[in-house]
């Protein structure tokens, strides 16, 4: 830009910056790009103080906390470790971790192979607006809101007149007390995970399936492949690929769960805790609804740090496998 | 085109009849399970509640009302407040969102920019690495002092760093030469970007865009955590709050024998109606873009 301005008017021609010896520093990088750099200031600001404000924040674990000193001015734990040892006592948090634990597993696994189920299926529909119809209904759980479904949810299990019950009734049967009763959410709570988020994942999957080399399943058929066989020893094998890297970066978030589908379902109902309080619920509760900054600061941070680590791990794996699916 | 069309007929012809039924049975099965329940909140919301207690929910009701909708806009400010705190997030969210993501996926788009591997970095991190909801809770309430602004649910979700590595990767797509010549002509980084590189990258923008506004729209996570105040609250808030009243009256009832009182609570109708209320916008708009949304996650999927 200043080369070209310089010759459009002619005559003094400076010496460029750049060729001037002891100009090429950091100083001059950022003068010479500042409008580039610029650019960067309102992400990093917002970053800032939304991601790096917080992990400052961590240290709240090792301080004897005073909400009117503040995070920063409150003294340190004797010992520095008292508030873990506070946090262990409580046998809830084990409940939670386990609970994180699982219900996530189950939702990796049902998820993924619901997800690759449906692109199969759908890739075996044939007539074109159907297969965009069908695809883009299954979609739409995706984008409604938790709350909204945690209406529904409530309308097909409630005691009193949900869909189940109704139905039970008049065939003559006893009615079931779903809110009451935790273990029937071990199973409810996939059920509703999958319903809303296997979608998301088909699209994904499908465009893995399409992108599939087709002479790949014309010579298949020539030699007299059925349709389960190209399904098989076609697409499956091919699949493998996307589903491992997408199962790695799912297992990346085991300890992290969508806070607001459990606290939309099940909220404060105690009843469900044994299966449906996850360490973000429990976090939230000791938060919010009792104040005690020290017990969910070290739930916190626990949940951060190893969420951290597995995430790294998980993509160290993922790199190793597929260099472009990896997340970093 | 064709030919790939008439081959599909004919695979589809040569395969057995019953697995190619069973196939289309299950897709559209699972297809509707994702439609029915809207449907049948949409009904429910106008079916008489004596109907609803003794028959359940129809998706053909057989006497309309629009009593939950009456009981609903007895007291609108609530729900007209709601809708203003949420479209107000919505938009001013949507397009400061746009605006600070695609600024900033441009420098670290461009190899000339020396020192954009430690923005990079600076973004990646915050991918990886969170402070936790304990202290992200106390930055935002103490050192912010976001508690009850509508701030609080427009801020914390204007940098999504996957968005900013999404549209970084359509820039590194396009073809330099534009950038380079409008460089010769003496156009200025901020000139370029906004007439050259913006107007080019409208496919990855409006996918943005449109998985932005849903976010805002359904969040109410920012809105439960950092507002106590009623007229903060958004609609997902204002509908959540009125669900679990109705839930915790109806749980507590069987105890304190107020069996009687909880059962003339025009409670199921109204929770409908407020749900489709929220949800309206999105299902009203979602047959006419639905291609845009498999688009979109796809262009996410592929990623830069």
């Amino acid at each position: 830009m200043a080369d070209g301005r310089a010759l459009k008017h002619g005559g003094f021609q400076p010496v460029p910056w750049s060729r001037r010896k002891g100009a090429q520093g950091v100083a001059y990088e950022f003068w010479k790009n500042k409008s580039l750099y610029a650019m960067f200031i309102p992400a990093c600001v917002v970053l800032f103080l939304f991601n790096y404000l917080p992990l400052f924040g961590l240290t709240l674990v090792f301080k004897k906390f005073d909400f009117g000193k503040g995070i920063f001015g409150s003294p340190i734990q004797t010992p520095w470790y008292g508030n873990f040892e506070f946090l262990f006592k409580n046998d809830g948090v084990f409940r939670a971790v386990s609970n994180t634990l699982i219900n996530n597993s189950l939702f990796i696994v049902f998820n993924t192979a619901a997800s690759i189920l449906l692109a199969i299926l759908l890739n075996e529909i044939f007539h074109r607006r159907l297969k965009a119809i069908a695809q883009s209904m299954t979609l739409l759980p995706y984008f409604i809101s938790t709350v909204v479904i945690s209406v529904f949810i409530y309308q097909i299990f409630n005691t009193d007149n949900g869909m189940i019950n109704s139905m039970l009734r008049s065939f003559g049967m006893e009615r079931v007390s779903w809110y009451e009763t935790a273990w029937y959410w071990r199973v409810i709570l996939p059920i509703i995970y999958v319903w809303k988020n296997s979608g998301y994942m088909t699209v994904i999957y499908l465009a893995t399936i399409t992108g599939i080399d087709g002479t790949l399943f014309e010579a298949a058929e020539i030699d007299g492949a059925k349709r389960i066989q190209r399904i098989c020893y076609i697409t499956l094998p091919l699949l493998i690929p996307t589903i491992i890297t997408m199962s790695l970066l799912a297992v990346g978030r085991i300890l992290n769960s969508d806070f607001t589908f459990y606290y939309a379902i099940v909220g404060d109902n105690a009843l469900l805790f044994n299966t449906a309080d996850v360490l973000d619920t429990f976090i939230f509760r000791n938060l919010r609804r009792l104040g005690d900054f020290t017990m969910s600061g070290a739930a916190s941070f626990i949940q951060s740090i190893l969420s951290c680590v597995i995430l790294v791990a998980c993509n160290m794996f993922a790199r190793r496998y597929d260099k472009n699916a990896a997340l970093f | 085109m064709a030919s790939a069309k008439s081959a599909d007929v004919l695979r589809a012809k040569r395969d057995s009849k019953i697995l190619t039924v069973i196939i289309y049975t299950i897709v559209i099965a699972f297809a509707l399970a994702c439609v029915i329940p809207f449907l049948l909140m949409l009904t429910g919301s106008f079916m008489v509640e004596d109907d609803i207690r003794r028959y359940g929910y129809q998706l053909i009701p057989k006497r309309l009302s629009l009593y939950a909708y009456q009981v609903l806009f007895i007291f609108p400010q609530r729900i007209i407040s709601g809708y203003a705190v949420t479209v107000v997030v919505t938009v001013t969210g949507t397009i400061v969102h746009l605006i600070i993501c695609s600024l900033c996926a441009y420098p670290l788009s461009l190899k000339s920019v020396k020192y954009r591997g430690i923005f990079q970095v600076f973004i990646l991190i915050t991918m990886v690495l969170n402070g936790g909801m304990v202290s992200w809770y106390y930055v935002c309430t103490r050192m912010l002092g976001l508690r009850n602004t509508i701030l609080s649910m427009i801020l914390p979700l204007l940098v999504s760093p996957f968005n900013v590595f999404l549209i970084r990767g359509y820039y590194m797509s396009l073809p330099e030469e534009m950038a380079e010549s409008a460089t010769i002509d003496g156009a200025g980084q901020f000139r370029i970007f906004w007439r050259i590189i913006i107007p080019l990258s409208q496919p990855v923008l409006a996918a943005v865009a449109l998985f932005i506004s849903i976010t805002y729209w359904n969040d109410w996570y920012n809105s439960l955590m950092l507002n106590d105040l009623p007229q903060y609250f958004s609609l997902q808030l204002i509908l959540h709050t009125i669900v679990s009243q109705v839930q915790f009256l109806r749980s507590n009832s069987y105890a304190a024998g107020m069996r009687e009182l909880v059962e003339n609570l025009p409670g199921e109708g109204v929770k409908l109606a407020t749900a489709m209320i929220t949800v309206g916008p999105i299902i009203l708009i979602y047959p006419f873009i639905q291609k845009y949304f498999v688009k979109g996650i796809m262009i996410g999927a592929v990623k830069g």
